[in-house]
């Protein structure tokens, strides 16, 4: 089974951002990168996949990162949990969603993917739409919100996937043909901790860095605030009096 | 300065649980209202005892009468000199605090007690030691100076290689010029990891006194620490074993600087025992199942260095764990983060026994010549065989010291978790072993230290302490009755 995922690396939650002088572009240099966290299910769900099916598992990586190092030891760490090989985009600074899934689909399509697995959310831009555009590139079925994934198969050629989805009132269980995409949610499953023949045999694993082909974007950004927390900030004297009227806040409060 | 009379019972309190008393709590908000408290104090003949961030398990930060004198507000990073890598601090900045303000200047403090809420002073108090101890010691090899001010006010300032013992003899000078000798002897035993009273030998360094002294001798206002350039590659592995003699076999050679493997230089080697596992399974379902004992290491490395290195320790885990494919690794800071969630989930577990479902913790702290550590263990394993109520080993197995910790829950149980514990302490003792190599005596176990020092040897202690604290007022009941 030909099996991708979709994987984002963005800032690190505790990274100082600052903005660019021309209020459009964060800052991404010297910060610390992470995976971002739900692409890290759904990379596991790939490789529970492949455990499953056999085939391959291909990353197809991108990021506003230009270390490109840090996002070489970042991916080897994402190939050395199962994953074969990885592609990465560099620099997709200020991409609108759609320019990063016209290029995901341009380097994807030789590949051919059963299934398409990511992350159901991209937490850095707070965006739910890449899966859903890359779906639709491609033509494909797409489930957003999956937390449970069982496999049916009817016959060689037929996988059915059997998809739990997290609803307002409930889970919903929904059947879906591949190929499709499958945007995963926290819950699905627990990680698993890259395995130290892993590492050495990662080492090995083809990683080719990419350059963005498409880069007419249908989306310009206007302009980047960055909003101050304004919450209410109470300094509390070491009086008995003042500490009572703390202890009559935390029980009435929260 | 902040004085109460009417305080919430924790300052009575330290992680022990055992409740203290005192009639007022003493808040210096400097050290010159600290020096202040202390001489007044003298002058009124109130036993006071010294409090740092109340983190430790044998109740020294917890008054027995009088005055208890509470750090906290002394908490403030005086000065960093990375030119001669030293960091100068106020005895209340926690390891967590300090870490945070190091990490900016990419340096770091090596010695890694694992409650990071903990102060320096009482680090020092106790000579705490933690997972990083293998490599670089405890507390003592990176405290360079104290100020300290001795139970009558007066003001000492000891620097680390300034003030040897020449012919038994110690000689310490005030910054009021009065003079203290005391005649020192080897009582301390520094072949095992050991914070299990004064730290007395022959040819000491005059500072080493005041380190471990569970403020009974004189209290820290001023610290001066040695710090390290934070390394820039760090290795960690879990190692998975089915059976203890291959786990204590790998142990030896990777414990050992000179092996086979000589490139593999651990700077932390921690243990985990079947029970300690079962604890952990409950979060983290991927601990492989047939592990029945596992083994943490860290090392820094560089880049350059880093296929051999993953190489050796392949090579090496394959001889002896039965599942060496399923070593987990972290080499990014990602990964490490998630090493430390699985560190920390073992106290948070026990934790949980005691505050949520009332269990009370007994926790040994023994620690044995390496030689005899593998007879060690096996004697206590053979103790906690087939106890009922809940039960860790895990720990500092390259320093031969390991926590055996009990949990119980009623009257009957709390009898045999109070024999296992005398047993385990005869069996380490037996072995030349100490009462405690890192939590220090306190007031909790001061029947275990006076089994372990004969009369003699305890009374030549207590004339130490008289002769810094003529009037026997500081830290009342810790380490002697
Ligand atoms: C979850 C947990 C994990 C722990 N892990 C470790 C570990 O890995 N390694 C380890 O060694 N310990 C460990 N401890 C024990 C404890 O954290 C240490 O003993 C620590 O050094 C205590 O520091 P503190 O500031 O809390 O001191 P306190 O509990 O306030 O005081 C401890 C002793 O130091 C004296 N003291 C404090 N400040 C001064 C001062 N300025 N001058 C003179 N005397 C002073 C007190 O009088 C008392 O005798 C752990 C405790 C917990 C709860």
């Amino acid at each position: 089974m030909n099996i991708a995922v979709i994987i984002s690396l963005i800032p690190e939650a505790e990274a100082k951002l600052n903005i660019t002088n021309d209020n459009k572009r964060i800052e991404a240099s010297n910060k610390k990168f992470i995976i971002n966290p739900l692409d890290e299910f759904a990379l596991e769900e790939a490789i529970r996949t492949k455990e499953k099916f056999g085939g391959e598992v291909k990353i197809i990586a991108y990021s506003v990162i230009d270390d490109i190092a840090n996002a070489e030891v970042l991916l080897r760490s994402a190939l050395a949990v199962g994953a074969d090989n990885a592609i990465f985009i560099e620099n997709t600074e200020n991409f609108s969603q759609a320019l990063i899934a016209k290029n995901i689909c341009h380097y994807l399509s030789d590949f051919k993917p059963d299934i398409i697995f990511t992350g159901n959310k991209n937490i850095f831009y707070n965006s739910t739409e890449l899966p859903v555009i890359v779906s639709t590139l491609f033509e494909l079925n797409c489930l957003t919100e999956v937390i449970k994934l069982d496999f049916r198969q009817e016959n060689e050629n037929h996988i059915i996937a059997i998809c739990e989805r997290e609803i307002e009132i409930g889970k919903e269980k929904v059947e879906i043909k591949l190929p499709c995409v499958l945007a995963v949610n926290k819950g699905i499953n627990e990680p698993r901790y890259p395995k130290l023949v892993d590492i050495m045999r990662a080492k090995s694993k083809p990683f080719i860095m990419k350059k963005a082909e498409i880069v007419d974007d249908i989306l310009d950004v206007e302009k980047i605030d960055i909003v101050i927390n304004n919450r209410e900030n109470h300094v509390i004297n070491d009086t008995d009096e003042e500490i009572k009227k703390l202890a009559e806040i935390l029980k009435t409060k929260l | 300065m902040i004085i109460k009379t009417d305080f919430l019972e924790s300052y009575l309190k330290d992680e022990s649980n055992y409740l203290g008393k005192a009639n007022s709590v003493y808040i210096p908000e400097n050290e010159d209202e600290l020096q202040e408290i202390i001489s007044h104090c003298f002058n009124s003949d109130l036993h006071f005892t010294m409090r740092g961030a109340g983190t430790g398990l044998t109740a020294g930060s917890t008054p027995d009468k009088d005055v208890l004198i509470s750090l906290e507000k002394l908490n403030k990073i005086k000065k960093i000199d990375t030119e001669n890598e030293r960091i100068t601090i106020e005895p209340c900045v926690t390891l967590e605090q300090l870490d945070t303000y190091l990490k900016e200047y990419e340096y770091f403090y090596p010695p890694n007690p694992t409650e990071s809420k903990s102060s320096l002073g009482g680090n020092v108090a106790t000579n705490a030691s933690g997972s990083r101890s293998f490599k670089y010691g405890p507390t003592r090899n990176f405290v360079t100076k104290l100020k300290v001010i001795l139970p009558n006010g007066e003001v000492l300032k000891l620097e680390r290689g300034k003030n040897i013992a020449k012919n038994g003899k110690l000689t310490f000078n005030t910054e009021n010029n009065t003079q203290i000798s005391i005649d020192v002897k080897n009582i301390f035993n520094t072949n095992v990891k050991n914070a299990s009273g004064y730290y007395l030998t022959e040819n000491m360094d005059a500072i080493d006194l005041f380190i471990g002294s569970e403020g009974t001798l004189g209290v820290f206002s001023e610290i001066e620490l040695k710090i390290l350039k934070r390394p820039q590659h760090i290795i960690g592995l879990i190692v998975w074993f089915n059976n203890f003699d291959k786990l204590y076999d790998f142990f030896s050679i990777i414990n050992s600087k000179i092996n086979k493997y000589s490139e593999v230089q651990p700077r932390i080697i921690e243990f985990y025992n079947t029970t300690s596992l079962n604890f952990l399974r409950a979060t983290f379902p991927q601990i492989p199942e047939t592990a029945n004992y596992a083994i943490w290491i860290e090392e820094e490395y560089n880049k350059e260095d880093e296929d051999k290195l993953l190489e050796n320790y392949f090579n090496i885990i394959s001889e002896f764990s039965n599942i060496p494919d399923e070593t987990w690794t972290a080499m990014s800071e990602e990964e490490h983060k998630k090493f430390a969630t699985f560190r920390h989930s073992l106290p948070e577990k026990t934790t949980e026994l005691v505050r949520q479902l009332g269990h009370t913790k007994l926790s040994i702290d023994v620690a044995v010549p390496m030689p005899l550590l593998k007879e060690y263990y096996l004697k206590v394993e053979e103790v906690f065989k087939g106890l009922e109520m809940p039960s860790c080993i895990y720990g500092h197995i390259s320093s031969a010291h390991l926590h055996c910790d009990m949990f119980y829950s009623n009257a009957q149980e709390k009898v045999l978790a109070d024999k296992i514990y005398s047993k385990v302490i005869s069996i380490g003792l037996d072995l030349g072993g100490v009462v405690s190599a890192e939590h220090g005596i306190g007031k909790i176990k001061r029947q275990f230290f006076y089994q372990m020092y004969d009369e003699e040897t305890i009374n030549y202690m207590k004339s130490i302490k008289s002769t810094f604290d003529t009037k026997n007022l500081l830290g009342n009941n810790n380490l002697f009755y």
